[in-house]
């Protein structure tokens, strides 16, 4: 009689199985998937309340995962710890229980109430190279008619089968969560990095700036950053960028003198397949791949006018085209532009569009160069030893001395020829403290600056200089070119006396003179 | 009878304490219940069957972290680990919250009877005593959140001036500048005697001026003084306001806290109107007519570095195209025609206002595809 009943069941099975590989293959949903795959047992392969645990490798029990016809709100959680019930048994084990009537087995739990005790039951453990991952429990729905042994062998099937998918789900979930978590760092770092903390001064200028920086955040409007070099154009971008909602969104930078016209244009506007010779692949520009967040253009005064066309074009319409593509892309990106150009002298000269020049004039942010905002150099370079001295493990502080020495100066460089200044001479101090004979400024370009300059090079000039130093003592700033001239030279000659008189075609007995009444402190070295 | 008299003794001192008047309960130092009296039980079952002890013990310990109302810390000698500290029992089922006066004292168990059954000695318990001050507190807390109402209530009409008015100038600066560099341009071209470019200039410098005296009546920040801050309370203290309008509303809300939290420096009521806003939206959101479901989630929990506040609601959502348009001022999906998610106006572009203030953002989750999620990440800073 059974013999008629095995070919009946084995084809049942064979469909199941066939069924069951098909839901696997769907998707990589695994709670999806694992219902599915549940719910063909019952369907097809009359195995009722399927059940799949999971081990847990933090707690090292088990957790159910799915249970066929329930909700995973609908059941309590419920764990197994190992040898605990007939499931348990499994996690310490790790060999199929077979129970040709459930009823009889008196380690049987029934934790979930979901199970009949006259039936079979059967838990096959889901193992992945040779680890067991978790369980697969099932119950027949009719009474053991002696082809349990079939059965069994045919859920351990299914279980194996189930194991590549829970390895594979398990990983991508973990995957996935460690990625966002990594991401969401990330993202709080570099905004507290570039966040306004990062922006120093409280003179008006600067407070302006801040007030302009925190409204135009509020808006996708396009900014125009206008400054010399080192005022910090880029940090207001930053700012501008962190401080709006499009901070969850992309940052693209691209300073537009860094590349050749051609490259300039691929690189913002992306290009096609085949658009011109080494274009094997289409390739995302700045412009799409900053869609949603913001696109921060410095040196925007560099660009040819066919490209200034095509940049107009994206301000005015919000879409353009690849590289060699006819698609239409459309972009939603604020734009920040900078420059140290004198944009309207360039309009006057033909080089650069009008039109675009009022487009992107519409929010100018002016940082004033750091000269002109000397009450602020205290607490800059406060802040620039703070961070520097974050790096060097160290704290760092200047004497009053070379504060007043770097209030002297008049930054044509701004904040980045500060901090380089204070970066030479926080590395060449012994102690952390930094004094005025560290303090070197190089290459000044305006006013009592010059001299010293002229200082250091060639001897003979400066027999000339030296001679009439008197006078020029007299003069406003007089003394001061002089102290520059003598502690640079002083240097230069590695603080020997003898070496240094040479250098100024001095005397030794002069130049200690003058060590002596500009009162400058001799370093040993 | 040597024997007989200290066991008596302990069932006298047994039914005394199950028969006081306040909670009474003896923790072992995982903070599990090793003895209890009726007024402990009964609280439990008006719980909803969760152990109390633990959760006042988080409240407390809550309290003691931030270091606020560090009053009796000068008692400690007389063997209180802590006394008379107040603290709030939120009731599952939007019950009324309930205020317990809560003292603990250390008890040692007895070096020599423990020696019989533990091989480690006497063990420490603490005995948590929880006097119920609801009648009083209720009250007190009624004026507070009265006398929080107005203040919230002028602070908003305030800063939603403030708001507008900024944006209104900034709005009117972006023409001005335009204008201000098209006259730059003629004056170049022509000269500085063009007529054209005179009249021009001329109409700049009036609208120059009309916009700075715009500018000088924007009410100034109001100045408060920034604190040690639990994000819960200031959570709580917006759920408690906002509480007739959800009733009327018939809004269920979940309140699911962190039971500790880092504290946090920052303005409190700058904050509070953060959470107001985003509330007072959610709830706009799902006051449309005919709109079912009807469910406020309200999260907080630590993350690496800050603290995380998801304000969530089941309302009809913001479609992707528009959950950075919302963040301008003015924007209103009212007006749009959109779907009863109506913004304040300038709401949503304060709360990102402040948030940036304390270093944080407000986001939209775009992956929250039914309802509107709202997430309010705060960093916490470690000052020196």
């Amino acid at each position: 009689m059974s013999d008629s009943r095995l070919p009946a069941l084995l084809r049942a099975q064979y469909e199941t199985l066939f069924r069951v590989s098909q839901v696997l293959s769907r998707s990589l949903d695994f709670h999806k998937t694992l219902r599915e795959v549940l719910r063909t047992l019952e369907i097809t392969g009359h195995l009722s309340g399927g059940m799949v645990s999971v081990v847990d490798p933090a707690a090292g029990d088990l957790s159910v995962h799915a249970v066929h016809g329930l909700d995973s709100e609908e059941f309590e959680p419920v764990r197994y710890q190992p040898g605990e019930g007939v499931i348990g048994m499994i996690l310490e084990g790790g060999r199929t229980v077979a129970i040709p009537r459930l009823g009889d087995e008196p380690r049987f739990l029934n934790r979930l109430g979901l199970y009949d005790k006259e039936l079979p039951f059967i838990a096959a453990p889901i193992q992945v190279g040779g680890a067991l991952q978790g369980v697969l429990t099932v119950q027949p729905d009719a009474a053991d008619d002696g082809l349990l042994e079939e059965r069994v062998r045919f859920v351990e099937m299914v279980a194996n089968l189930i194991g590549q998918n829970v390895r594979l789900s398990l990983e991508v979930e973990q995957e996935r969560k460690a990625l966002s978590e990594e991401r969401d760092t990330l993202r709080r770092t570099v905004r507290q990095k570039h966040g306004f903390d990062n922006m120093v001064g409280h003179s008006d200028a600067m407070r302006r700036i801040f007030e302009q920086i925190r409204m135009v955040a509020k808006w996708p409007t396009t900014v125009l950053i206008r400054g010399e070099t080192g005022t910090g154009k880029e940090l207001i971008a930053n700012a501008i960028h962190y401080n709006s909602p499009r901070t969850r969104g992309p940052y693209v930078r691209l300073n537009c003198a860094s590349l050749p016209e051609n490259l300039l244009e691929s690189e913002l506007f992306g290009h096609e397949k085949g658009a011109f010779t080494g274009a094997v692949n289409s390739r995302k520009g700045r412009f799409e791949t900053a869609d949603g967040g913001t696109l921060f253009l410095d040196e925007i005064g560099e660009i040819s006018p066919a490209f200034q066309a095509k940049l107009l074009r994206v301000l005015q319409e919000g879409e353009l085209e690849r590289v060699g593509g006819s698609r239409t892309i459309k972009v939603d990106v604020r734009l920040i532009a900078a420059t140290h150009r004198d944009l309207e002298a360039a309009v006057e000269a033909g080089e650069f569009r009008e039109d675009l020049y009022y487009r992107l004039n519409v929010m100018p942010i002016l940082p004033s160069p750091l000269r002109e905002r000397m009450e602020d150099l205290p607490e800059i370079a406060r802040f620039l030893l703070e961070r520097l001295g974050g790096i060097q493990g160290r704290t760092l502080s200047l004497t009053a001395a070379a504060q007043r020495r770097l209030a002297q100066h008049s930054w044509p460089g701004n904040v980045r020829e500060l901090e380089n200044c204070l970066e030479r001479a926080s590395v060449m101090s012994m102690d952390g403290e930094i004094d005025v004979d560290l303090i070197r400024i190089d290459q000044p370009r305006t006013g009592p600056a010059r001299k010293v300059s002229a200082a250091v090079s060639p001897a003979p000039t400066l027999a000339a200089n030296a001679g009439d130093a008197e006078a020029s003592e007299t003069e406003a700033g007089g003394e001061q070119s002089e102290r520059q001239r003598v502690i640079a030279a002083l240097e230069q000659a590695g603080w020997v006396q003898a070496r240094a008189a040479r250098l100024l075609g001095m005397t030794p007995r002069q130049i200690a003179y003058r060590i002596q009444t500009l009162n400058i402190e001799v370093r040993q070295i | 009878m040597a024997e007989k008299q200290p066991k008596a003794g302990k069932a006298l001192i047994e039914a005394a304490v199950d028969a006081a008047p306040m909670v009474i309960a003896l923790l072992d130092a995982d903070d599990c219940v090793v003895l209890d009296n009726q007024e402990y039980k009964k609280l439990q079952a008006d719980l909803g069957m969760a152990e109390p002890a633990p959760m006042l013990m988080t409240s407390i310990r809550a309290e003691m972290e931030t270091g606020a109302a560090n009053v009796n810390g000068g008692r400690r000698g007389s063997g209180h680990v802590f006394l008379d500290r107040e603290v709030r029992l939120d009731l599952p089922g939007g019950k009324a919250p309930r205020w317990f006066s809560c003292s603990g004292s250390r008890v040692r168990e007895d070096d020599e009877a423990a020696d019989a059954f533990f091989a480690d000695g006497g063990r420490d318990y603490l005995l948590l005593v929880a006097k119920e001050i609801t009648g009083l507190r209720a009250q007190q807390e009624k004026a507070r959140v009265a006398a929080l109402q107005a203040v919230m209530a002028d602070e908003d009409r305030v800063s939603a001036l403030r708001e507008s008015l900024s944006a209104a100038t900034f709005r009117l600066e972006g023409p001005l500048n335009l204008m201000a560099s098209v006259v730059g341009m003629l004056a170049r071209r022509n000269g500085e005697r063009d007529a054209m470019a005179a009249a021009l200039a001329n109409a700049m410098a009036a609208g120059q001026q009309a916009l700075d005296e715009l500018r000088a009546m924007i009410p100034d920040e109001t100045r408060e003084p920034s604190g040690a801050i639990n994000v819960n309370e200031l959570l709580r203290d917006v759920l408690d306001l906002t509480t007739v309008r959800m009733l009327a509303a018939g809004i269920g809300v979940s309140w699911k806290p962190q039971a500790v939290l880092p504290a946090l420096q920052g303005y409190p009521n700058k904050l509070r109107g953060l959470f107001k806003a985003l509330i007072d939206n959610a709830i706009e959101a799902m006051s449309g007519r005919g709109w079912r479901e009807r469910e406020l989630i309200v999260m907080t929990r630590t993350q690496a570095g800050g603290i995380e506040i998801v304000i969530e609601d089941s309302g009809p959502g913001i479609p992707p195209e528009r959950q950075l348009k919302v963040f301008e001022p003015f924007y209103s999906t009212k007006r749009e025609g959109g779907r009863g998610h109506g913004h304040l106006g300038t709401g949503l572009a304060t709360a990102q206002q402040i948030a940036a203030d304390h270093g944080g953002s407000v986001e939209i989750d775009p992956e929250k595809t039914a309802g509107c999620r709202v997430r309010v990440m705060l960093p916490v800073k470690r000052r020196p």
